[in-house]
């Protein structure tokens, strides 16, 4: 496998300080540049949905 | 909140309501930062930027009048277009209303057609669940499984009392996993059917919230909960950290199931069963559950050791996904540790045997 570097990670940006109304208005581009991550990842496939069974509770059924 | 700014900036009527619930937030950030974490807006919001379109109407207005309603801004105006004869107002209620799009006031939430949300508080030697049971919204469908209509009351009461049961056991026997809860679980869904099989689904977007049968009894609903939550919670890693290489295309035996997962499914039920484990080997201390637990203990732990194993065969993991794995083993060698009889032991593994050997002739048959 190739090594990959440590973590492979979104950075994740503390916004909870500045309040949505302030944040909403902000036009840092920094900031639309984390959005613009976050959008990409958020797009990228992957499974939205565990439509799993709990084999502990039902051993003869699927499960995650 | 970043995903909600994107929205913002790409759609003017989203755009309104966001400043709307931005203006409520300055008002009392700590109601609407409950709001914010509803899971059906979450979802809603990952599903529209991933898809520009949901195919009902957008989830944000209905927060906005959430937030005006939470903050006591009663003469707010938010446009709202009902959902099929409903307006759902995110951790409030349901209102049913006929038509097309219409300005809305928290003044509006009223009245005959309004139906409340069931919001229950669990309390255990001070230690508090507050569980929302979501039995109206009509965004609850998110779990690609028929939810419950509206529960009546003496089952709306059964559940109270389940919940109220696991939640006793899980403060008394799984303290851990008991503040977790309260920090992490918000929301459990009844499915439809009642089928008796303990069914139960987390959404990747909707932290915090679980699918289950409304009749679990309150130790299959105990466990059942702290299971999801894992989900969740794993959800929210890999949101943030990439564990393995997506491009794994091998299949790994996983206990659990009887088919072949790939390396995601295999770690998602590892995390999930190793906490259920836990729960399990709590629960041998009550003098009414012990045979039943130690029974669960000993399969899910032969599971947990079989999946051990089966991590060194996976090559797709990242230098993150290493510690992960690395992390989980250490909990499953506790988990060993503990001391359970002989014959439960041999029944485990017994089990997870025949488990492996019915995967392979999955496999070997197509």
């Amino acid at each position: 496998m190739t090594e990959q570097p440590t973590p492979d990670h979104l950075v994740v940006v503390d916004v909870l300080t500045q309040g949505l109304s302030h944040l909403l208005r902000d036009e840092d581009p920094e900031l639309a540049r984390w959005i613009e991550e976050l959008v990409a990842t958020l797009k990228s496939p992957r499974q939205t949905t565990l439509a799993g069974w709990n084999s502990f509770l039902d051993p003869g059924a699927d499960s995650t | 909140m970043l995903v909600l700014k994107s929205l913002a900036g790409t759609d003017d009527a989203l755009a309104a309501s966001a400043h709307l619930l931005g203006q409520a937030h300055r008002l009392d950030p700590d109601a609407v930062d409950v709001l914010l974490d509803h899971p059906w807006l979450a979802v809603w919001a990952v599903d529209r930027v991933r898809h520009g379109t949901t195919g009902r109407p957008d989830y944000l207005p209905f927060a906005a009048l959430a937030a005006a309603a939470l903050t006591g801004w009663s003469d707010a105006a938010v446009p709202i277009t009902p959902y099929r004869g409903l307006v759902p107002v995110p951790g409030l209620g349901v209102l049913r209303r006929r038509g097309g799009g219409t300005p809305m006031t928290p003044a509006d939430l009223t009245g005959r057609h309004w139906t409340p949300a069931r919001w229950w508080r669990f309390t255990d030697q001070s230690v508090t669940l507050d569980l929302r049971v979501d039995d109206l919204d009509p965004y609850r469908d998110c779990f690609g499984r028929p939810v419950a209509a509206r529960l009546p009351p003496q089952r709306a009461a059964d559940l109270e009392r389940s919940v109220g049961h696991a939640w006793h056991l899980l403060v008394a026997y799984a303290p851990e996993h008991a503040a977790e809860m309260a920090a992490g679980i918000s929301t459990f869904v009844p499915l439809a059917g009642g089928t008796g099989r303990g069914h139960s689904i987390t959404h990747a977007d909707g932290f915090g919230a679980f699918a289950a049968d409304a009749d679990l009894d309150p130790v299959e609903l105990a466990v059942t909960m702290v299971h999801e939550l894992q989900h969740s919670k794993f959800n929210a890693v890999l949101s943030l950290v990439q564990l393995h290489e997506p491009t794994d295309p091998a299949r790994y035996f996983a206990p659990w199931r009887p088919d072949p997962r790939p390396i995601g499914g295999l770690l998602h039920g590892t995390y999930a069963f190793t906490a259920v484990a836990e729960v399990w080997a709590a629960l041998r201390a009550h003098p009414g559950l012990a045979v039943q637990a130690t029974a669960r203990f000993a399969l899910v732990r032969a599971q947990l050791e079989r999946a051990r194993v089966e991590f060194a065969r996976v090559g797709s993991l990242t230098s993150a996904g290493r510690l992960w794995t690395d992390h989980l083993a250490e909990r499953i060698s506790h988990l060993t540790d503990v001391p359970i009889p002989a014959a439960a032991v041999a029944a485990g593994r017994r089990e997870v045997a025949e488990a492996e050997r019915a995967s392979r002739r999955t496999i070997s048959t197509g």
